[in-house]
C-alpha cells in the first residue's frame, strides 16, 4: 500500500514537472509565432518535438511509478 | 528488479478463469517472442506495403509533381506564345492599315489626276471643235461668199448680156467683170 | 463485464475497510490488466495451441492490423489510376505529408525520398494498431512495451545502420565525440553521448508504450468507478466518451511523434554537419 501511494505522488510530480515544461514550450512558441507569423508552421513543428520530449522524460518517470505499483 | 517484479506479480495477480498455468503478466513484462513477432510482422507488413503501396504511391506522387511543373511551364510558354503572336497581329494590322491608308490615299491621287486630265482634254478637244466650226463657218461663209459672188457675177453678166444683146467678146467682158468685181 | 462486477462487489463487500480498499484496487487494476496485458490466450477450439507469448491478444492484434494495413492500401489503391477516389485519397495525403513534412524535412532530399517508404510503414503500423486498441474488446498491442521496444529498436538499427553506410564507420564514431572541446571533456562526454542516443530511444519506446496505457488506463479507471458505486457514477460516463476521443486524438498524434522522431534522430546521424 505504501509503494502504491509513494507511486501515486511519483506520477502527480512527474505531471506537475511535465506540465510546466510543455507550458513553457507553448508560450515560447505561441510567442514566436506572434512575433513572427511567417515561421508558424516551422515553430509549430520544433513545438511538438520539444513537447514530445518533455513528454517522454515525465513518461520515464511514470514507468517507474509502474514498476513501483 | 527480479524481485520487485514477482513481489508486485504477487500483489497484483490477474485472476481469470482463463488463464491457463496461472501465467500472469504486468504492464512491464519483457517478452522476447513478442519481440521476434513484432519485427516479423513489421518486415514483412513493411515489404508488402512498399511493393503494393509506397512505391506505386511515391511514384504516382512524383509524376504528378512533374506533370504539373511540366503543364505549368507549357501553359507559361503557350502564354508567353500567344502574347507573341498578339504582338505579331497587332503589327500586322497596323502594317495593313497604314498599307490600305496608303492605297485610298494614292487611288485619290489618281482620280484625281485622271478627273484633271480628262477635264483638261475635254475643255482642249471642245476648244478644237470651237476652233475648226468656227474656222469651218468662215471657209464656209468664204465660200459662200465667193459663190455668190461668182453667182451674181454671173447673174450680171447675163443681165448685161441679155441687156447689151451685143456681141461683146464673153470672154473679155467676164474678164472686165472680174476685174470690177474684185475691185467692188 | 457483469462477471467482473459481481467479483469486484462479492470483493467490497466481502472485506473490512482496508480489505476493501485494496479489493478496490485490485479490481480496477485487474481491468486494466485485463485489457491491456492479460494473460488471455487465443485459442483455438479443440485445438491445444502451445501457450506462446504471441499467442496472446497482442500478437493477435498485430497480426490483424499488418492483414487489415494490406488489405486497405492493397484493395483501395488503384496504381494505374492516376486520380484517385476516396479513401486512396486520403493514403495519398498521409503519404505526402509523411515524405515532405517528415522525411525530407529532417532527411534532406535525397535520403529522405529514399527513406519515405519507412516512415511511411512506421507510420501506419503505429496508427492501425492504436486505432484497433480503440475498438471495444480488442486490446492495444502498442500499449505493450515489447512491442514498441521492437520498433524502436528498429529505428536504432536504421540509425546505426545508416550512419555507417552514410558517413563510414569513423565519422560515425567522430559523431560521438562533441568537436570545440580540450581533450578530457571529450573522454568524458563520448561516453555520455552515447548513452543519450541509447536514451533517445528508449524514450520512443517509453512514449509511445505509456501513452497509449495511460489512456487506457483513464478509460478503465472512470469506468471503473462505474463499475464500483454503480449507476450514481454514471455521469462520468460523459467524460469517458470525451476521453475516448481525445485518445483518437492521441492515436494519430503519437503516430506522427513516434515517425517525426525516428527521422529527426535519423537525421542527426545521417548529416552530422546539421
Amino acid at each position: 500500500m505504501t509503494g502504491i501511494a509513494l507511486a501515486s505522488v511519483g506520477a502527480g510530480l512527474a505531471a506537475i514537472g511535465a506540465g510546466i515544461g510543455v507550458g513553457t514550450v507553448g508560450a515560447a512558441a505561441v510567442q514566436g509565432m506572434a512575433r513572427q507569423p511567417e515561421m508558424a508552421p516551422k515553430l509549430q513543428v520544433t513545438a511538438l518535438i520539444f513537447s514530445a520530449l518533455i513528454e517522454g522524460v515525465a513518461l520515464f518517470s511514470l514507468v517507474i511509478c509502474f514498476l513501483q505499483m | 528488479m527480479n524481485a520487485e517484479l514477482t513481489t508486485t506479480q504477487a500483489v497484483v495477480e490477474v485472476k481469470t478463469a482463463s488463464t491457463p498455468q496461472g501465467m500472469h503478466h504486468t504492464v512491464m513484462d519483457i517478452s522476447g517472442e513478442m519481440v521476434l513477432l513484432t519485427w516479423l510482422m513489421f518486415t514483412v507488413t513493411a515489404f508488402i506495403l512498399y511493393k503494393i503501396a509506397w512505391k506505386p504511391i511515391l511514384a504516382a506522387l512524383d509524376k504528378r509533381e512533374n506533370d504539373i511543373k511540366a503543364s505549368l511551364d507549357t501553359a507559361d510558354k503557350a502564354r508567353q506564345q500567344a502574347e507573341d503572336t498578339k504582338i505579331q497581329c497587332e503589327r500586322l494590322l497596323q502594317e495593313a492599315d497604314a498599307q490600305a491608308r496608303e492605297l485610298i490615299e494614292q487611288a485619290r491621287k489618281t482620280a484625281q489626276e485622271t478627273s484633271d486630265s480628262m477635264r483638261n482634254q475635254a475643255r482642249e478637244e471642245s476648244r478644237l471643235l470651237l476652233v475648226s466650226a468656227q474656222q469651218e463657218i468662215a471657209f464656209e461663209k468664204e465660200k459662200a461668199v465667193n459663190a455668190l459672188r461668182q453667182e451674181s457675177a454671173q447673174l450680171a453678166i447675163e443681165l448685161a448680156g441679155k441687156l447689151i444683146k451685143k456681141n461683146l467678146d464673153t470672154e473679155q467682158n467676164r474678164a472686165l467683170t472680174g476685174q470690177w468685181l474684185s475691185k467692188l | 463485464m457483469t462477471s467482473s462486477v459481481d467479483i469486484a462487489t462479492n470483493a467490497v463487500s466481502a472485506g473490512g475497510p482496508v480489505d476493501t480498499k485494496i479489493a478496490v484496487h485490485d479490481f480496477i487494476y485487474e481491468h486494466v490488466m485485463y485489457h491491456i496485458a492479460e494473460a488471455d490466450v487465443w485459442n483455438l477450439p479443440f485445438v491445444n495451441v502451445p501457450q506462446l507469448d504471441i499467442f496472446r491478444y497482442d500478437g493477435v492484434m498485430i497480426a490483424v492490423g499488418c492483414l487489415l494495413l494490406i488489405f486497405f492500401c492493397g484493395f483501395f489503391y488503384k496504381p494505374n489510376k492516376s486520380v484517385q477516389h476516396g479513401w486512396a485519397n486520403l493514403l495519398e495525403v498521409f503519404v505526402l505529408f509523411i515524405r515532405n513534412q517528415i522525411a525530407i524535412a529532417f532527411l534532406g532530399e535525397k535520403d529522405g525520398r529514399r527513406m519515405a517508404p519507412l516512415f511511411c510503414s512506421f507510420f501506419f503500423f503505429i496508427l492501425i494498431l492504436n486505432l484497433l486498441g480503440l475498438v471495444p474488446l480488442f486490446t492495444t498491442a502498442t500499449g505493450n512495451i515489447n512491442v514498441t521496444g521492437a520498433l524502436a529498436a528498429i529505428t536504432l538499427g536504421f540509425m546505426v545502420g545508416g550512419g555507417i553506410y552514410r558517413c563510414g564507420v569513423k565519422n560515425f564514431l567522430l559523431t560521438f565525440i562533441p568537436p570545440g572541446l580540450p581533450l578530457p571533456l571529450k573522454i568524458f562526454m563520448a561516453p555520455l553521448e552515447f548513452v543519450s542516443m541509447i536514451s533517445k530511444v528508449m524514450a520512443l519506446m517509453i512514449r509511445l508504450f505509456a501513452n497509449m496505457l495511460a489512456g487506457h488506463i483513464i478509460i478503465f479507471s472512470l469506468v471503473g468507478l462505474v463499475a464500483l458505486f454503480g449507476l450514481w457514477a454514471a455521469p462520468v460516463l460523459a467524460l469517458v466518451v470525451c476521453v475516448y476521443f481525445f485518445e483518437i486524438f492521441i492515436a494519430f498524434f503519437q503516430a506522427y511523434i513516434f515517425t517525426l522522431l525516428s527521422a529527426v534522430y535519423m537525421g542527426q546521424l545521417y548529416r552530422p554537419e546539421h
